[in-house]
């Protein structure tokens, strides 16, 4: 259901960080929380999403998405992207 | 209320729990809890401390976001002992260290978090006691909260009661909050700013909401969500909020009061956060920990700055102020005298001495390490740290005055500039939060600044990083200059 493509542009953002903090990328799951995790402090993941509009061409409401249930999750952040027509 | 324990902190929640008993003094983990029953688990704690602890002991409280954290705090106050904040985001060894340094005798912890300490201390955790009777004792010493320190590892101020009174002898005259006011609870339970939080809000019968854990990214709904009307937090905060869109103008129309404390608080910042709360008013307070929570206040009004950083302020009344003057008597390093003065760092007597000091007249004074000018108005502008002070060839180069300068040149943007020990000497780095022409910035400065205090290279970044108290993290940005 999710975009492989947005999920591959995902991944590549975070890898990097990912790496340094010695996950591999069998652990990057969907349901692996960014922030939980110590990948992301709130001002990274403000400017993951912040890149991925850059890239989309969308625009996400970042306030409400934050609300939803799992809306730091690797999965959470593709289907923020997807469901934004 | 001349009277110097009128101000007491467990006098002040006592007085609340007397006038405001029905009302609702903490949101927290999904529960509400009115003066009464606040009042009712506080008074456990009290009684399991004094069953269980040594007369005027520390005791260790885990700041979780949960009201055993709250009424542990008011707990160990009211039984005459002093609490040992220990952050939860923290590694266990680091609270070890904090509870031995401290001399601590005892925790205070939800059930859920006793896995946690097991195999880390063999001193009595706290369980909830079904009767208990009400304990009133006196004690000198309300906390020990650790600071870094440059040598030696974490310093633990000591604080007293008498120390947090002052506080709140100017804060609850002063400061317009009211019964029916809610306050924010932003700061962790192991930095001062949070024991603000706690007693100025419960000192005027007023509500403390607790942000659920990750709020940094849910901070415009709750405040929403919460109706927030006082707001308490480090200035990096509107940055955030900034970048998440969620500072439209008049989001926020309920938000009466705001302070921001524990960092410079940019103009542009203080700009952007009144156009969100355009019913508000907003003050920026200033003070480190061996001074109790804050001792100068600044209320922001029209006309804002454009550039650079809000003043530091105006000394509270009864806090004695003085400039070790430098070149000219009005600038130098600050040092603080008064009732809000700490008694020192616990166990470290050659880092107390270091900083507290006594002068020939008796006045103990703490010398702040913060450069600071003094306008003819009497008001405090900050300069810098004096320990970040480096000499370039010979010159003494304030990093602060090479960002005063970037400053002027990037908007809402940030400068941080870091000096880092290199084999040609000292070298300055320039750390930007905003994108831009790095070429064109430094032509620029080339037009302000001597050549010795052009940095080396302007680096931007996405953002700054922060360290656990959300404050710009130099050491961070040290390492980044000599490696990234």
């Amino acid at each position: 259901m999710a975009d492989p493509h947005l999920r591959d542009t995902v991944l590549s953002l975070i890898a990097q960080r990912a790496a340094r903090l010695g996950m591999s990328t069998s652990e990057l799951t969907d349901d692996l929380d960014l922030l939980r995790s110590g990948l992301l402090d709130s001002l990274g993941f403000v400017d993951l999403v912040v890149d991925l509009e850059k890239r989309t061409g969308k625009e996400v409401d970042l306030i409400a998405a934050m609300d939803r249930p799992g809306g730091t999750t690797l999965g959470g952040v593709v289907e923020l992207f997807a469901r934004q027509a | 209320m001349n009277d110097p324990t009128w101000y007491d902190p467990v006098t002040v929640l006592d007085r609340s729990v007397a006038t405001y008993s029905g009302r609702e003094a903490l949101r927290v983990a999904g529960r509400s809890l009115t003066y009464a029953e606040l009042d009712r688990e506080a008074d456990a704690v009290a009684q399991w401390c004094s069953d269980t602890l040594p007369t005027g002991c520390r005791v260790a409280v885990l700041g979780v976001r949960d009201a055993i954290s709250y009424a542990g705090i008011l707990g160990v106050l009211r039984s005459g002992r002093a609490y040992v904040p220990l952050h939860p985001d923290h590694p266990e060894e680091r609270w070890r260290q904090a509870m031995e340094q401290a001399e601590v005798q005892g925790i205070i912890a939800p059930s859920t978090e006793h896995h946690r300490l097991h195999g880390h201390t063999t001193l009595p955790l706290y369980v909830p006691m079904p009767h208990c009777s009400r304990v009133r004792r006196s004690g000198a010493e309300a906390y020990v909260m650790f600071t870094s320190g440059s040598t030696g590892g974490p310093k633990g101020v000591q604080v007293t009661r008498a120390n947090v009174a002052a506080y709140l002898r100017h804060a609850l005259q002063a400061w317009d909050i009211r019964p029916e006011d809610r306050c924010t609870q932003l700061f962790g339970l192991g930095f001062d700013l949070s024991v603000h939080d706690l007693f100025v809000c419960w000192g005027k019968g007023a509500c403390l909401s607790v942000p659920d854990e990750g709020h940094a990214l849910r901070l415009a709904s709750y405040l929403k969500d919460e109706r927030i009307t006082v707001w308490f937090s480090v200035p990096s905060v509107i940055g955030l909020m900034q970048r998440m869109r969620a500072l439209e103008p008049g989001s926020f129309p309920l938000l009466r009061l705001s302070f921001f404390c524990g960092e410079a608080l940019p103009w542009a910042y203080a700009s952007a956060w009144a156009v969100a709360a355009p019913n508000g008013s907003i003050t920026n307070l200033y003070g480190p920990t061996e001074a109790t929570i804050a001792i100068l206040e600044h209320p922001v009004r029209t006309p804002f700055g454009t550039m650079g950083t809000v003043p530091l302020g105006k000394p509270f009344p009864g806090a004695l102020v003085r400039v070790e003057p430098e070149e000219d008597v009005r600038t130098g390093e600050l040092w603080l005298g008064g009732p809000q003065v700490a008694l020192g760092y616990v166990q470290r007597q050659e880092a107390t001495d270091a900083v507290f000091r006594t002068d020939p007249r008796g006045t103990r004074w703490y010398a702040t390490g913060d450069r600071v000018r003094q306008d003819d108005e009497g008001c405090f502008h900050f300069l810098g740290r004096m320990d970040d002070q480096v000499k370039v060839q010979g010159h003494r180069v304030e990093p602060s005055e090479v960002d005063r300068v970037v400053g002027t040149h990037l908007g809402a943007g940030r400068s941080v500039t870091v000096a880092v020990e290199g084999t040609g000497g000292v070298r300055l780095v320039t750390f930007i939060d905003v994108p831009g022409d790095t070429v064109a910035l430094m032509r620029a400065l080339k037009e302000q600044l001597p050549p010795y205090m052009l940095p080396e290279a302007i680096l931007i970044l996405g953002h700054f990083p922060l360290n656990s108290n959300g404050k710009v993290d130099k050491r961070a940005l040290k390492e980044l200059a000599n490696h990234g």
